[in-house]
């Protein structure tokens, strides 16, 4: 027996494309903490990407019709997410994250950190303030890097699913996820030694 | 050394560390907001796609009911005949018979009934459009919540 959660989501929209507009809820449940999230670690504002993800799934079902089947529906549907939230970046002017503020706190070392693999209370906290100091370095990459980072590393797309979602050629989409991360890296380190010092 | 103090971090511990980052969580509310708004837009679809013709139908069976309380110069099959074997077939076209018989009813056909039948005549043709408007008003808005209700099972 075949069951809703057993189809695959080319077969969920092909049900959809035949009136069964209520299975559009399988692609909203699976969809929505990845669009979510890519749209909030885009724009910053949480209550906006809830809005405008609302937007995007609002998008997608009336553009069900165009939808061809030849392509991922992950990458097509990242694709209209990704077109959304660069045409709203576009339209208002965002205010920065003041990395300075976040990185000038007091707290362990980077490396310690990182190194750390069985993990203790105190080192479990360190970790949190850790990740927390790279998605604060991952704001304030350029929005070409920015974008690339987010859908490899936090919705997990493979770089072919990138490079169709964002339409580059994927030796682009390599080339700058590692130039992002290497930013990344240096902003961390540069952030440590001036801790170091101080 | 020198190299190891060029790249502090282990890649792997690095990239383990990006792969890991935290999420935030969707509300519970997010899932039953966007299927209103989807079931909405179905809906508006529907509707669509059907209220040109709904509306045509109707007018065209407020201009049968008016003609039968008070026949006229304008017999409705000509007038139907007249709104359906036009060659010219574009929306336009459509809302202008539209318009041509809503200005037929209240200039012609309302006010001669007014005048000449008198006023339960003219009472009668009014509320029976309203009915029928009213039922359609009803019609639709049950569909919407059918539309709801095979989504919550």
């Amino acid at each position: 027996m075949v069951t809703p959660d057993s189809l695959t989501d080319e077969e969920v929209v092909d049900r959809i494309k035949t009136g069964e507009i209520n299975l559009f809820e399988i692609l909203v449940h699976r969809y929505q903490d990845r669009l979510v999230n890519y749209i909030y670690r885009m724009i910053n504002q949480r209550d906006t990407a809830m809005e405008l993800c609302q937007d995007v799934f609002l998008k997608v079902f009336k553009s069900l019709k165009q939808y061809d089947p030849e392509y991922k529906f992950t990458t097509w549907v990242h694709r209209i997410a990704s077109n959304a939230t660069i045409d709203w970046i576009r339209k208002k002017k965002l205010p920065t994250y003041s990395m300075e503020s976040a990185l000038n706190e007091d707290s362990p070392t980077l490396e310690h950190q990182l190194k750390s693999s069985d993990l203790n209370p105190h080192q479990t906290l360190e970790m949190r303030q850790l990740k927390s100091r790279i998605m604060i370095a991952i704001d304030e990459l350029p929005l070409i890097y920015k974008e690339l980072i987010i859908l490899r590393h936090m919705n997990h797309l493979s770089y072919d699913e990138i490079a169709r979602t964002v339409d580059l050629p994927l030796g682009t989409v390599k080339n700058r996820i590692f130039r992002g991360r290497e930013m990344l890296k240096s902003v961390l380190v540069g952030e440590r030694e001036r801790r170091g010092h101080g | 050394m020198v190299e190891k103090q060029k790249k502090p971090f282990e890649d792997n511990q690095f990239l383990e560390t990006l792969d890991d980052l935290p999420m935030i969580t969707v509300p519970t509310t997010m899932l039953p907001n966007i299927m209103d708004k989807v079931m909405d837009e179905h809906i508006r679809d529907q509707v669509k796609s059907f209220t040109i013709p709904a509306y045509m139908v109707i007018l065209g069976l407020v201009y049968v009911l008016i003609s039968m309380l008070s026949p006229t110069d304008l017999p409705w099959m000509d007038f139907l005949g007249m709104l359906f074997s036009s060659p010219e077939s574009g929306l336009l076209n459509v809302f202008h018979h539209i318009f041509n018989i809503c200005w037929q009813l209240i200039s012609n056909q309302l006010l001669r009934t007014l005048i000449i039948d008198g006023i339960p005549y003219f009472l009668g043709a009014t509320l029976a459009a309203g009915l029928v408007f009213l039922g359609l008003r009803v019609w639709v808005k049950s569909l919407h919540r059918n539309e709801k209700g095979s989504v919550e099972q």
